[in-house]
Formats: C-alpha cells, structure tokens, sequence
C-alpha cells in the first residue's frame, strides 16, 4: 500500500464515524451506472459498463466445439476477466493474478448457478456445440469490480445474437438470432469498514475495508455468495444484506433493460 | 487575450527571455502545447511536469522512516527526503500528512525539505502540477471561494497536492476537479462561482 492509500484510509474511516461517505452516498446506495452495447461488431455481444469512476468491458464470442464429455448435448461456457495495467498502477501484465481468477470465478458461478443461459439451446448437432466465451477488460479500477463485471458480462448476453449454422460451420455475416437467456442474474457486493456495512465500495473504501460479501440473485432466488477477505459477517447480518439485495435488483435491472433495449 | 500556442510556433519577432520558450536566429519560440498571454508576456503550458523552486511550500505524505529521516511521497517520480532539524516536531509514521518548505534540490531526484508541520486528520486530492496556479487563482481568490463556499479548510501545495479538511469535501473535489478540466476556458471564476451556488443547497 502505497503512502497515499494510508491517508485515504483514515479519512474513509474519520467520515465513517460520522455516518459519511467520499461522494456523500448513503450506505446502500449505488453510484451511478452507465452501461452502452453493442461496442465490438466482431463480438457476437459486448457491453461496457461505468460504474462511478470503475470502467468494466465485456465481449461474448461464439464458437464451435466440441461439447464436454460429461455434458454431451450441452453447449459450454467460460469467463475469464482480465486486471489491465491501464486500470490501476497496482496491476501488472502477467499470468492472471489471484484477484482476477476469483473475478472471473464469482462472475461465472453466478451466471452458471443461475442456470441463466440456455445451454441445452447451444447444441447443434452430435458433436458439435456452441462454446460461450465471456471476456471481461478491466479498463479502469475504483472499486467494486464484482458487479461491474456481473453487470457487463449481463449486458453483453443479453444483447448476444447467434450466428446461423451452415454445413456445420459458423456464418458470422448472419447474426439474428438472440441467444437464449432463462434468467437475469445481478450481483451485490457489500463491505465492512469499521463496524459498518457498505454498498458498492469505491478504492479507498476497499483498502479500509476487512470484509467483502457478494450475493448473485436472480428475479426469485438466491444463486451464488461469495465471501472475501478475513473479517466476518453474522447471521443477522447476512440476512439483512440479503433482503437489500433483493431490493437492489430493481435499480440494476432496470439499468440493464434500458441498455439492452 | 490568450491563444493557443503549440510547440515551434513563434510566440515574439523579438529575441524574449521566457519560461517555456527558446530564440533561434532571433525569435522567440515555444516549447511547449499551451496558451501565451501577450499581456504578461508569458507561455503557459497546459500539462507538464512540477518544477520544483527553493522555498515552494509543498504537501506530502510520509512513506518511509530510517533514523529521523524521512521520505516524502510528494506525488510524483522522485525522491523527496526530510531532516528534521530542532524546530520540527520529534517525529512522524508512515502515512502522516505534512506541509513543508523546499530547502535543497541536490539533483534532479532529490528534494531536501524544511519547516515541516503536521496536518492533522483530512485528506489529500492530487491534481496536475501545471494547474495548481489556477487552483489558487489570483491573489488566492478560487482557493478562498471554494473554501467559503464548502465551508472547508483547504492548503495547497505547489507540488498539486491540495489538502482538505471538515465541510462539504465532495463539493470542494468537485470544483477543484472542474478546474482542472477546464482551466483553459475563459470565464473559470465565474463558472465555479456558480457551480458552488447551485450546490451549496444540496
């Protein structure tokens, strides 16, 4: 940690104290999401997210591949999210580091548990199936990551079209068909600073913070949790993030419906 | 009236001693993309590096402590060290804001501070060193209406670090940030003025 992260972290837990934040939010308030589609023409889907000052990119790419042998009318499906050396001076080119694995991880147990795509609708025929590829850029980082990512991975399936199949190969000049989405997944991802519970934490926040839960829900359920860093959460609590949670949804869904429109 | 001047363009038919500009064969040419005011004679660049002077007061933060020298983080590539002499306070930790004199520059790597105080409790904001003139404005005149205005403390320091302490914080970031971006743009003063009056309500 830097010398100025030192101070930024004292003066997140000094306004703390007094029941304030930086940017004058309340606790379980999100910053202002901003969501565009349709960026990249050769991605079969992409969105870029804006979340405050956090600026998360996603392209969905379509192959065809053989389907896993487990799961052989499945189609398959995989994220992998990327910390770029533009986000933050923290991050560094390289093999992914821990923070972007578990990224990518959260991101895709989310989707996954949720069922949310329909990958019985990606098989074409007896060995042949469509394998989603979920590529996430960070562009830029100040905080909270998860849901950005979550969102952006969202946006861009939502607005995923499949290309036609002929003679068992892709023609990617067709693109019409909208890829098949059981269910829209959003993520909430709460902090402790102190003795406090916060929503969406900004940098600084998430260098004070000791405590990290991300919840992943869909219209009805809970579908994934995710729990980081070494301080906890009791029952009550957990219980009561979840409600927020569910009452949260409606805020980002409706940012993702405006953006997949 | 200011223009806008990019580098090689001749700023004077006349051989001018300036900051920022070089003569060849007789003129006066700038080095740097930036605005020249004919009336001070000046160029003024639009980004650039700090250059630090003897006795600039700047804002730093501690980063490291060996046998009652420390290290300065100033904000930017270098290395910024200072002795505390029988006129400082004893001691520092790491992450302590100060505001402290310029007293050497021995190369171009190291800076030796002086006259350090503590400040305590607030926080920082970096902004780029070529506008720290705007932020201050004339005569101190933007730095003391952002203060009245948000009702906060405000220090800066030549090097573009600005501490804040108590009020309306987020509003005073939000017209230092203003400034930043659009310093360049006549009218600043009063564009902030009036930036400050619609928020001061909310």
């Amino acid at each position: 940690m830097e010398a100025i992260d030192v101070v930024k972290t004292n003066y997140v837990k000094e306004l703390l104290a007094k029941k304030a934040r930086e940017d004058m939010r309340q606790f379980m308030d999100f910053r202002k999401i901003g969501i565009v589609t349709g960026l990249m023409h050769n991605a079969e889907g992409s969105a870029q997210v804006d979340l405050g000052n956090t600026r998360v990119l996603c392209g969905v790419k379509l192959i065809v591949e053989e389907p896993m042998k487990d799961t052989p009318n499945q189609g398959n499906m995989m994220v992998a999210a990327e910390l770029l050396p533009l986000a933050s001076a923290d991050y560094e080119t390289g093999p992914p580091s821990p923070e972007a694995i578990e990224l990518a991880r959260v991101v895709d147990r989310g989707i996954r548990a949720a069922n949310s795509i329909d990958l019985k609708s990606l098989f074409i025929e007896e060995g042949k199936v469509w394998s989603v590829f979920i590529d996430l850029y960070v562009l830029n980082y100040d905080g909270n990551l998860f849901d950005a990512c979550t969102l952006a991975a969202m946006a861009a399936l939502m607005t995923t079209k499949v290309p036609k199949v002929e003679d068992g190969e892709a023609n990617r000049e067709d693109r019409t068909q909208p890829l098949k989405l059981d269910s829209i997944v959003t993520s909430t991802t709460f902090g402790k600073v102190g003795g406090s519970i916060l929503l969406d934490l900004d940098r600084n926040e998430e260098n004070a913070s000791d405590g990290r839960i991300t919840i992943a829900i869909d219209d009805a359920n809970i579908r994934a949790m995710q729990k980081g860093l070494r301080g906890g959460f009791t029952k009550d609590e957990v219980e009561m993030l979840l409600d927020i949670a569910f009452q949260k949804r409606a805020e980002l869904k409706r940012a993702l419906d405006q953006a997949a429109r | 009236m200011k223009q806008i001047i990019v580098p090689g363009e001749v700023v004077s038919q006349s051989q001018a001693r300036m900051d920022n500009a070089y003569v060849e064969n007789g003129k006066t040419y700038s080095k740097v993309m930036g605005l020249y005011d004919e009336e001070h004679k000046s160029v003024i660049p639009l980004e650039g590096p700090w250059k630090p002077r003897i006795d600039d007061a700047v804002i730093g933060i501690v980063s490291e402590e060996k046998n009652k020298v420390y290290e300065v983080d100033l904000g930017f590539f270098g290395r910024t060290l200072l002795i505390v002499g029988k006129f400082d306070r004893e001691s520092y930790k790491v992450g302590d804001i100060i505001e402290a004199t310029i007293k050497d520059i021995e190369d171009r790597k190291t800076i030796i501070l002086t006259r350090a105080r503590p400040l305590e409790g607030g926080t920082v904001l970096a902004v780029k060193p070529a506008k720290v003139a705007r932020v201050i404005g004339k005569a101190n005149t933007m730095v003391k209406q952002i203060s009245e205005a948000a009702k906060t403390y405000i220090i800066v320091g030549m090097n573009g670090m600005i501490w804040m302490r108590g009020g309306n914080i987020a509003l005073a970031t939000e017209a230092i940030r203003k400034i930043e971006a659009e310093a360049h743009i006549s009218g600043l003063t009063e564009r902030i003025r009036l930036m400050l009056e619609q928020n001061k309500g909310s």
